[in-house]
């Protein structure tokens, strides 16, 4: 009984994620590829994705991974399959690294500090989510990019880009966060999304 | 370990959060869209006034005017009086 139970969460979560990660994809790619004459690489400044990892790995922890590595994999395939192949697959298992270490890092970090400003220790309090994010993308401009450049010859290391890497995941989680948000909190203002009314 | 569900709610409360923090929750759709249209019709026009405001969002004038009440009651808004025309009022966002 209990272990169906788990199962069902277990499937429950990484169905609702991969399938929300999917959404947030081909909205993405919409910004970032169907403009491209006109917002050329700035599409990538404002990368969605990002937040679906940073919220995946916060709420539902390391059972979550199989979803995300799903959507990392499927999610540019689907859009857009020249675009990413090959080294940035496995530079997508780094940005899910990136998030695991920032959220253990930042939950460590807190762990003395009586009264800080990014307290108490748990995800509902935005403040430390923003941590997470902040934390995640440095991490994940990094090492994505050293993984890119180290598996692909052709890409060469560069600075900006980097810092374009770190930009674009910071807004995009922020900015994914802040639509749900808004989403969210009109509909249950507006008593569409309870049944009951309350 | 959380259940779906309760992970899924931790979620909401945390999105509830950041609503309060932009200090926009407690407000209707309504209110949200003036307050939008005006951010909007100040960042293209660089000000914008009440029939800006009725005209863009076509909602009536009277919505428009309760509307603003609320947001410059709670310091969302600030309303200046024209000095060319005394009927008209601009509004800017308060930051």
């Amino acid at each position: 009984m209990y272990f169906s139970s788990r199962f069902k969460d277990f499937i429950l979560t990484n169905l609702m994620l991969y399938f929300f990660a999917m959404g947030v994809w081909s909205l993405w790619s919409y910004f970032a590829f169907v403009g491209l004459e006109r917002m050329d690489w700035q599409g990538s400044l404002v990368y969605l994705p990002h937040g679906i990892r940073v919220l995946g790995i916060c709420f539902f922890g390391l059972k979550s991974l199989p979803a995300l590595m799903a959507a990392e994999l499927t999610g540019p395939i689907f859009i857009n399959p020249e675009q990413y192949m090959g080294a940035w697959s496995i530079a997508s298992i780094a940005s899910l690294v990136s998030v695991i270490l920032a959220r253990e890092l930042v939950k460590y970090s807190q762990s003395n500090i009586r009264g800080s400003i990014v307290g108490p220790i748990n995800f509902q309090n935005f403040r430390l989510l923003v941590l997470v994010i902040i934390l995640s993308g440095l991490f994940n401009s990094i090492s994505a990019n050293l993984i890119i450049s180290y598996l692909a010859p052709s890409v060469n290391l560069d600075p900006i880009v980097i810092g374009r890497f770190f930009i674009g995941d910071v807004l995009g989680s922020l900015v994914l966060i802040l639509f749900l948000s808004v989403t969210f909190t009109s509909l249950r203002l507006n008593k569409l999304a309870s049944p009951s009314g309350k | 370990m959380k259940s779906f569900i309760q992970n899924l709610n931790a979620i909401l409360e945390m999105l509830e959060s950041v609503e309060h923090e932009i200090n926009l929750a407690g407000y209707s759709l309504t209110e949200k869209k003036v307050f939008f249209t005006i951010v909007q019709l100040t960042a293209k026009e660089g000000s914008c006034n009440i029939t800006d405001v009725i005209n863009d969002s076509n909602l009536s004038r009277s919505t428009v005017y309760k509307a603003i009440k609320k947001l410059e009651k709670n310091m969302l808004l600030r309303v200046k009086q024209s000095s060319y025309d005394k009927r008209e009022s601009y509004l800017t966002v308060t930051s």
